[in-house]
């Protein structure tokens, strides 16, 4: 339990309104653990965040924060050593980011809100009102407030949402710095963020735990693939491939084919080549977080 | 933890001037000017010596009296009713329509510390606007020698009812609703029968007790309103 960074155990969340947003769910990651919540929207990201936040109380099981029990003692100590970037929130139009940053320093009881605003590079908005601030600073605020007291665990709920392109390319490495060392769960419906951030991988869908595991043991799972361009063409190369009774598939200008790279591929290629195709490339296929998240999601 | 909310809370008040405008306007009226215009006219009128026609509940028929024991409680009742539910409202639906409850909900803190940082808030607002009025009115009372100082809690009595039960009411229906206009029509709606409730009980319970009466149904009804938001109807549904 000590070891525990966060804990859901046979937790079911039914709202108010009936809707069921996470029904007999058990999953837990260790401290120094950096996992992603992934699922699709409505699949309980939110839900789960909200319920380790102590905003919401599950109506059945239990949840625990670093070892301490959501409804316990302990708790308010557990949630003071997290910080969290919540989900696009509203932003505050009359609090400016100097009043937010020191609201947050006030309430995890230390930080240096001077340092840390010279620190994200927000020292010349630190008058400025939280709502006029962009989208990108806002989450940058976001991310401060949550580094503030120095947590040893981060929650961040779709950190990058609604972001264009540069800011969060900008917020990803902030992240990557922040989030070294510390214990992260990382909530989000872009793969590739999970994928860029993230050693373990929960996928959440309609309120289940579809698959709980690290993604190199996802991707180990993965039937070995190969990719191979030839200068006669994507139908040619296939052709001759599937005569030696491989089956193939096209993607982007190149045929992919089931055999691993290491083992079976020289082979193949040695006799592609002797049979007169000019193949200029053979590379591993290694499976995007988003192939595996969608084969999982169709099991 | 809750300190650290209020002072959040009175910055966010303390900027916004609509929400200041109409908490201070109608107070200033009703707390001050109201009961002052009454004083003087009484007063300046030579009204000493006259009697007033019979009233419910009072057996003493000089006006100055009516006035002390019936006019002002229920000034009183109506600031205090008023001035509260204007910043609740403010002050938990401007949440909710900026969506920054999940600002405030990240940060470690628990929904009843924002609840109670919100209400001491609006409390606080409350004294600095409403008791110096309140205090300059007793003051003249006592000055004046209309009154004595038995008139300090029982001018009190109903308007600090009134403020809880505003207060607690206010909770309830900007739990309920979903905006500033839903909330401040279902508040407005509430604030005819209390006033009803205010002046039956003024008239049924005679004597010097009538205000402390009122101060308890007041109360009385700010317990119910609060028990009722948070079992019943909870921050939650901000959240879902």
């Amino acid at each position: 339990m000590a070891d525990t960074a966060i804990a859901f155990d046979g937790t079911t969340k039914r709202y108010r309104n009936g809707t069921v947003a996470l029904t007999e769910v058990t999953w837990s990651i260790p401290v120094g653990a950096r996992a992603c919540l992934l699922g699709p929207n409505g699949s309980g990201k939110t839900t789960s965040i909200r319920l380790l936040e102590g905003a919401l109380a599950a109506t059945t099981g239990w949840v625990a924060l670093l070892g301490q029990a959501v409804n316990s003692s302990g708790y308010a100590e557990a949630r003071r050593r997290c910080g969290i970037v919540p989900q696009q929130a509203g932003m505050y139009t009359d609090l400016t980011t100097w009043e937010y940053l020191e609201l947050a320093r006030r309430l995890y009881g230390k930080g240096d809100v001077n340092a840390t605003l010279e620190a994200f590079g927000l020292a010349e908005h630190r008058d400025k009102r939280l709502a006029q601030l962009s989208g990108g600073f806002q989450r940058r605020v976001l991310v401060a407030a949550a580094l503030l007291s120095e947590p040893d665990m981060l929650l961040l709920d779709e950190p990058t949402v609604g972001l264009d392109p540069v800011a969060a390319h900008e917020i990803h490495d902030t992240l990557r710095k922040v989030m070294a060392g510390r214990t992260t769960l990382l909530c989000t419906h872009n793969l590739a963020e999970a994928e860029a951030l993230c050693d373990d991988v929960i996928i959440l869908r309609q309120g289940r735990v579809l698959l709980h595991e690290p993604l190199a043991g996802l991707r180990e799972r993965q039937r070995p693939r190969t990719r191979l361009v030839a200068l006669q063409g994507t139908e040619e190369l296939a052709k001759r491939v599937r005569a030696r009774g491989l089956e193939t598939s096209i993607d982007d200008g190149a045929v992919i084919v089931p055999v691993d790279a290491r083992k079976e591929a020289p082979a193949l290629l040695r006799a592609l080549l002797a049979d007169g195709l000019d193949v200029y490339e053979c590379t591993p296929v290694s499976a995007s977080l988003e192939e595996l998240f969608l084969e999982a999601v169709k099991q | 933890m809750i300190a650290s909310l209020l002072w959040k809370e009175l910055r966010q008040i303390g900027r916004n001037r609509t929400a200041m405008l109409t908490a201070s306007l109608l107070p200033f009226v009703i707390l001050f000017l109201a009961p002052i215009q009454i004083l003087v006219s009484m007063k300046l009128g030579g009204q000493s010596g006259q009697k007033m026609p019979p009233f419910p509940g009072f057996t003493d028929t000089d006006p100055m009296q009516l006035i002390v024991q019936f006019l002002y409680p229920l000034l009183l009742v109506l600031g205090g009713l008023m001035l509260p539910s204007l910043t609740t409202t403010y002050a938990i639906v401007a949440e909710r329509e900026r969506r920054s409850l999940e600002l405030l909900v990240s940060l470690p803190v628990t929904v009843s510390e924002i609840l109670v940082a919100k209400l001491a808030s609006v409390l606080v607002v409350t004294a600095i606007i409403g008791v110096p009025y309140i205090a300059i009115v007793i003051t003249l009372l006592l000055v004046l020698g209309i009154a004595d100082l038995s008139v300090i809690p029982f001018l009190l009595a109903p308007f600090l009812g009134a403020v809880a039960c505003s207060t607690a009411i206010a909770l309830l229906l900007t739990l309920l609703a979903r905006d500033f206009r839903t909330a401040n029509n279902l508040n407005g709606a509430f604030f005819v029968p209390a006033l009803f409730v205010s002046i039956g009980t003024l008239s049924a319970v005679g004597g010097p007790a009538r205000t402390y009466v009122l101060a308890l149904v007041l109360f009385a009804l700010a317990a119910l309103a609060t028990l009722a938001a948070l079992k019943w109807v909870s921050f939650e549904r901000y959240l879902e």
